[in-house]
């Protein structure tokens, strides 16, 4: 999809783009440009916050919840942090890349998934956790798997 | 000054400022302690962790190139604890390193083979790292990048952000993935590298080198068919001896001349006559701009005038600040200017084809390699200039045909063009093209040499970051009447650092000079990103007393007094400015902007 710079404009007027605002701020340009960002997003981005392309993608690359490649609708992520990698983060992740089809990191063919390993996201009482998207699921048995990915087909 | 504190280093003791590192500290003691990640040009990084020392009273070992003295300290440098640390940093740091150092272009000149050496690393001892993960980025035609040799020092990082101020690479991603990277990952031809090549002299591995076009030249200088001429800029001269085993600031030229004709250039000139040349077309532009701004009050005609003869400071300018171009003299390098000279009147005085002419610039220089490509520089209807060579590639072939400087007699230039003033010699240095413009332009203005003894502009002389001064024209010829009290101001600066302070005042129209010059690398050319490797503050000074040295003992010192000049401009271009030197010595510039190139 080609970058709406307008809706970047518009959402950089939304906030100041001061170093505390700058995370939400690309969360929400990453949104408007399906999931990921884009070049020409970047380069938009760079130019409305006075900050050189290479600082803008040292930000982005830090953290794995920013894409720079392009990415399905809805973004599975895996823990693969100690914790769940214990209680079998492992398999399932190896389930879902059989169910998707899809290496880890990679997208299904008609743009709908993207499977991803993430650092902790904090339910490690959880554990085995993952995300959906902004929805977060715990204590993920392998046989609840089919049932979850259903919402999202 | 602020307050001294007494440090004990090993039984030595000494005092240094409240505030200055361990480090600096044990340099004072005169006690050796190893370093990857610190360069004394640039920042506190602290990364490397093979400095490591051990402070009495402090638990943990201290990394030295960070900590800061401010209390009275005993350090130890060389006990077990420490020995064994900075070993296994080493073996830490190799790990991650990979690289044949046979095929290496800083084999022999590798910090962190070095480091190595001398700390006894006889085996990996993790893990490490036994085949290539990245491709070698080698798009652009000045700096070619090899990843995987790369250890993290950030040492690019903190030269082209903070010491530049180019913003080129930046820390990628996170952890054990870190990298050191481009914007998304793209080539350095795509984004806004200047070239400079500041990195690739402070780089300790091989991870960053320029883009070596030595076997081109050996290929040319075996053909038959081809007449290969060299011409060599002042800062190689200044800085080949230290390949050699000279100190710094040993002066070669004539040596140089003698192996580069045995190693089978056809003729051997001397880039201080196209100097020469670049001060009468750029010293007659100024006059012109400040004619055209004083008397005719032509809006369109911009002041300062800022020199061009830098390819890097026209890149930075090119991408930094794209609409203010018209500040840039339109006059090409010497380099340039040079190479479209030979390819016409000199190869018409020579009586040899210019199709079969190949010009190679002899330079200090990274980005020369990328002006002498750029598309417009074809003035003469050939490439005026098909090869930049760096110092270190010179060195390397001149080792390569067994030519060792010291064995060599000494040689002088080849004639007809073959000459430059001590004018044209200076160049080298920062300050050296005000000086030298200022040479001749007060002269042609009110007839008399400049107000200063022995010729030597010292204002604009020496490392300070920004050097300003100004001349009062006064008791001047009377085609310069309109001149008569002015006030010429000028400024030097080099780094594109100090060069962007000045720019951000001309941005904000607070900037009031008439003359500025400009060079992106430290301490002008001689600091050039295609010099020997290392560079200190100590090193350029000494390179910059050998170039001064060298203009006081050249008989003409202003580039108008040049008699080769004044024949060219009798015999071949007329007089400066005129139709067929901007057709062959001028230029112009291109608005580049800070973003991704597109192909």
């Amino acid at each position: 999809m080609s970058v709406n710079l307008e809706r970047i404009r518009e959402i950089f007027s939304d906030y100041s783009p001061e170093k505390g605002n700058f995370m939400v701020l690309l969360h929400d340009v990453q949104k408007a440009c399906g999931n990921w960002l884009p070049e020409e997003a970047l380069m938009e981005v760079s130019k409305l916050a006075k900050m050189p392309l290479n600082k803008v993608y040292g930000f982005v690359s830090f953290y794995t919840m920013f894409s720079t490649q392009p990415r399905g609708k809805h973004i599975i992520r895996v823990c693969k942090d100690g914790p769940c990698a214990v209680k079998g983060s492992l398999m399932l992740a190896d389930l879902l890349m059989k169910e998707l089809d899809v290496d880890m990191g990679e997208t299904t063919d008609d743009n709908h998934f993207t499977l991803e390993e993430t650092a902790c996201i904090g339910t490690c009482t959880a554990s085995p956790a993952m995300m959906i998207d902004d929805e977060v699921y715990g204590n993920v048995a392998p046989e609840s798997l089919n049932s979850i990915l259903k919402k999202y087909r | 000054m602020s307050e001294m504190i007494k440090v004990n280093i090993d039984g030595i003791e000494v005092e240094v400022e409240s505030g200055a590192t361990v480090l600096s500290a044990c340099e004072k003691a005169g006690v050796k302690v190893p370093v990857l990640c610190h360069h004394p040009d640039l920042n506190v990084a602290g990364v490397c962790r093979v400095c490591m020392v051990e402070i009495e009273g402090m638990g943990n070992l201290q990394a030295s190139c960070a900590y800061p003295v401010t209390q009275p300290l005993t350090v130890k440098t060389k006990t077990n604890r420490v020995r064994k640390a900075r070993r296994m940093n080493l073996d830490l740091v190799l790990a991650e390193h990979y690289g044949d150092c046979y095929t290496c272009p800083r084999n022999g000149n590798c910090e962190l083979r070095t480091l190595a050496d001398e700390y006894g690393v006889d085996k990996f001892k993790f893990p490490h790292v036994d085949k290539p993960r990245y491709a070698k980025d080698t798009k652009s035609f000045s700096i070619i990048r090899d990843q995987d040799k790369c250890i993290h020092c950030k040492r690019c990082i903190r030269t082209c952000i903070d010491m530049q101020k180019v913003n080129v690479y930046e820390t990628a991603n996170k952890g054990h993935d870190v990298e050191i990277q481009v914007a998304l990952n793209k080539s350095i031809a795509d984004v806004v590298c200047i070239n400079c090549g500041q990195c690739v002299n402070r780089c300790p591995t091989g991870a960053l080198w320029t883009q070596d076009v030595s076997d081109q030249v050996w290929e040319d200088i075996e053909n038959p068919d081809l007449f290969v001429i060299m011409q060599t800029a002042p800062s190689p001269r200044a800085a080949i001896g230290e390949e050699f085993g000279y100190p710094p600031g040993t002066r070669v030229t004539k040596k140089l001349n003698a192996a580069m004709r045995r190693a089978g250039f056809d003729k051997v000139l001397d880039t201080n006559f196209a100097a020469d040349l670049t001060i009468m077309e750029e010293g007659t532009e100024l006059l012109e701009r400040l004619h055209k701004v004083i008397v005719k009050k032509d809006k369109s005609v911009k002041i300062p005038m800022f020199t061009s003869c830098s390819p890097g400071w026209v890149k930075f300018i090119e991408h930094y600040y794209p609409d203010h171009l018209d500040h840039l003299s339109t006059c090409k390098s010497p380099q340039q200017m040079y190479g479209a000279v030979i390819k016409t009147y000199y190869a018409e005085k020579i009586g040899i084809d210019p199709s079969k002419i190949r010009t190679v610039a002899l330079m200090p220089c990274s980005a020369k390699k990328y002006e002498c490509n750029r598309p417009e520089m074809n003035a003469s209807g050939y490439r005026d200039v098909d090869y930049g060579l760096t110092t270190r590639e010179m060195a390397m072939m001149l080792k390569e045909a067994g030519l060792h400087l010291a064995d060599m007699p000494t040689e002088e230039f080849d004639p007809v063009l073959g000459e430059g003033s001590g004018a044209g010699m200076i160049f080298g240095a920062t300050g050296g093209v005000m000086e030298a413009a200022i040479r001749t332009v007060y002269e042609l203005v009110t007839g008399r040499p400049v107000p200063f003894e022995r010729l030597n502009i010292t204002p604009v002389r020496g490392m300070e970051a920004i050097k300003e001064a100004s001349l009062k024209l006064e008791k001047v010829k009377k085609e310069y009447k309109w001149l008569e009290g002015v006030e010429l101001k000028i400024a030097v600066a080099h780094g594109t650092a100090n060069a962007k302070i000045l720019m951000d005042k001309l941005v904000d129209g607070t900037l009031d000079y008439h003359f500025i010059e400009v060079m992106a690398c430290p301490g002008g050319c001689l600091g050039g990103g295609g010099q020997p490797i290392p560079t200190t503050p100590e090193i350029r000074k000494a390179r910059a007393n050998a170039i001064y040295q060298e203009d006081e003992e050249i008989e003409i010192r202003k580039s108008h007094e040049n008699p080769l000049i004044q024949k060219l401009y009798k015999e071949f271009l007329g007089k400066p400015g005129s139709h067929k030197s901007h057709e062959l010595l001028h230029t112009h510039y291109t608005k580049r902007g800070q973003y991704f190139v597109k192909d």
